[in-house]
């Protein structure tokens, strides 16, 4: 059964110019629980990005640490923190596919060091790929896609491993009302298999909609919940 | 001082691994110093990160220190001897440098010891992702700095006083060990045949326990271990006392030459890599399970990965004890099987 997700005393100082840090996120603490969606809102550069970034692993905090039950994965080493990032699926804000690789490629590419046979890859890409509604761009080069396209492509290549967390830097980003309803399914098929959701985003079809199951918003890097 | 590439090669190794070591060491200062893993602060974390990458430097010195080490070895072997007058092997080399090529050798020994038990402690911090033993690591490489550092002080020394120019005598300072009366050691000196029974009495011993290390079912305890540490460097001291005294005859084709270097010539094939590097494995492997074991009865959640570990070493034990004992051993039988009689 997944973990929750615990925040404590988290902060990140970005290094500036002239050895000068600016703080960015400030002493949070937080709990994300799986089967829940928390959702994060705040103004651009409130450090919401900052934050899912720290919650993934790709960066260390500064202060504070990052912990899955009593297991501060935030302070692991790097050849274990990146074996527990297998367990996290991360939908980010630009999508960074593989231009030269198709849509069924780059979304069975997380699969492929986990060593998923051929078979069950291609079934697997393909399950979710039609989820999302991208079932006539399987074959496209992921270079040919719309933004919108692209981000739904990222979604799918971070679903496809069934992650324990998932977290997602604007998922609606570029989306028209159709293709938000597909994604917003996906997120909560994700959180019924009692995932840790997170998602952060200032999009109004987000936070009117009351999507998330938890509500948190992200000011002057602190966070508090609503 | 002589200047030759391979010299220089080698006190160049030597100098760029102290560095990484020295750089990893000032790392270790702090570990020791402010080490908190409850800790949440920035410091701490800080500090972790830093450990990450330092102690990633220390394997590479460790590589970098063995080869110099082989390369110091051929360069002893089969590149100085033409340097020095009089020289046919090591002998001579080492005869020339004044006793301080002796001291570098030994040293260096030491260095690759205790570089090895770090390298193995480290690997096994990192089976888990809170590296437990991180402190314990911190000194260790604090304790071996000094020890690398006179090691590549006295490898320089050793190129220092190496001296081209007197003659010296190779099968003198051979034969000179033995007397008078033809074949006999000096008085107070253990038998040659003594060593080669201990040898004989200790390689079973030491088999049946890397055997049972390697190979067991369940966890042997810590007799075992405490065996194959306290076997292994006696097996080890009486492997190379029968090696040289009476073994490596067998390869020289002549008694009473007692010379451990000349087995590093071509015209013996080399032969003395191999022997060797199965001594220094069995010198390594046998300390190195016990340490292991040792760490993981204080570290419980080390349990698994020292099991493991502790497996190999049993298993590289016994690999080792066997390839010595097949390169030691053939030439005599085969002597044997030809002309009927054992040598001497």
């Amino acid at each position: 059964m997944t973990e929750a997700m615990h925040c404590h005393g988290l902060g990140f100082d970005r290094p500036m110019a002239r050895g000068l840090k600016r703080s960015v996120l400030k002493r949070i603490d937080a709990t994300f629980h799986p089967g829940r969606i928390a959702l994060i809102t705040g103004a651009t550069g409130a450090g919401k990005s900052t934050l899912l970034h720290l919650l993934g692993g790709m960066m260390r905090p500064t202060v504070g640490d990052v912990r899955v039950g009593q297991e501060a994965v935030s302070r692991w080493v790097t050849a274990h923190r990146d074996m527990w990032r297998r367990n996290v699926g991360i939908v980010f804000q630009q999508p960074h596919l593989f231009d030269d690789m198709t849509v069924l490629e780059n979304v069975a590419v997380p699969m492929i060091p986990r060593g998923v046979r051929l078979a069950e890859l291609r079934m697997r890409a393909l399950d979710i790929i039609s989820r999302l509604g991208l079932s006539h761009l399987t074959c496209d080069r992921a270079g040919a896609l719309s933004l919108g396209e692209c981000q739904r492509v990222s979604i799918a290549r971070a679903l496809v491993c069934e992650p324990s967390v998932l977290l997602c830097d604007e998922p609606t980003a570029y989306q028209d009302p159709e293709s938000i309803a597909l994604v917003l399914k996906a997120l909560a098929d994700a959180r019924d298999r009692q995932a840790v959701v997170v998602v952060t985003g200032h999009d109004p079809r987000l936070t009117q909609t009351r999507f998330g199951d938890d509500h948190y918003m992200l000011k002057r890097g602190r966070l508090s919940e609503l | 001082m002589i200047s030759h590439p391979l010299s220089l090669a080698v006190a160049a190794m030597d100098a760029v691994g102290l560095l990484m070591i020295l750089s990893a060491a000032a790392t270790a200062v702090q570990v020791v110093l402010f080490w908190s893993p409850a800790s949440t602060a920035a410091g701490q974390i800080r500090l972790e990160v830093k450990t990450e990458s330092a102690f990633m430097l220390v394997p590479w010195a460790a590589g970098i220190y063995v080869m110099a080490s082989l390369m110091l070895i051929g360069l002893v072997t089969n590149v100085l001897p033409h340097m020095v007058p009089g020289a046919m092997c090591g002998t001579g080399v080492m005869q020339a440098t004044g006793g301080s090529g002796i001291r570098a050798m030994g040293f260096r020994l030491l260095v690759v010891v205790l570089l090895f038990f770090w390298v193995v402690l480290e690997r096994l911090n990192h089976d888990r992702p809170d590296v437990p033993i991180t402190a314990l690591n911190a000194r260790l490489l604090l304790i071996s700095v000094p020890i690398i550092a006179i090691a590549a002080l006295d490898t320089f020394r050793m190129f220092r006083d190496l001296d081209v120019q007197t003659p010296v005598d190779c099968c003198a300072a051979v034969y000179d060990l033995v007397d008078a009366s033809g074949g006999l050691r000096a008085a107070g000196a253990i038998p040659d045949v003594w060593w080669l029974r201990g040898y004989c009495l200790l390689s079973p011993l030491l088999l049946a326990a890397g055997w049972r290390v390697w190979r067991r079912k369940n966890s042997p305890g810590s007799t075992c271990f405490f065996l194959m540490a306290g076997l292994a460097p006696a097996w080890v001291l009486a492997a190379y006392k029968s090696l040289i005294k009476i073994l490596a005859a067998y390869y020289y084709g002549v008694l009473h030459h007692h010379c451990p270097w000349c087995l590093f010539l071509p015209e013996h094939r080399f032969i003395g890599f191999p022997l060797f590097a199965a001594l220094l494995v069995v010198l390594l492997e046998g300390p190195g399970a016990y340490i292991v074991a040792r760490v993981a009865r204080r570290f419980p959640v080390l349990g698994p990965a020292a099991d493991q570990r502790c497996r190999t070493a049993g298993r590289r034990l016994t690999m080792a004890l066997m390839v010595f004992g097949a390169l030691s051993g053939v030439p005599a039988i085969l002597w044997r099987l030809r002309y009927g009689v054992w040598m001497g």
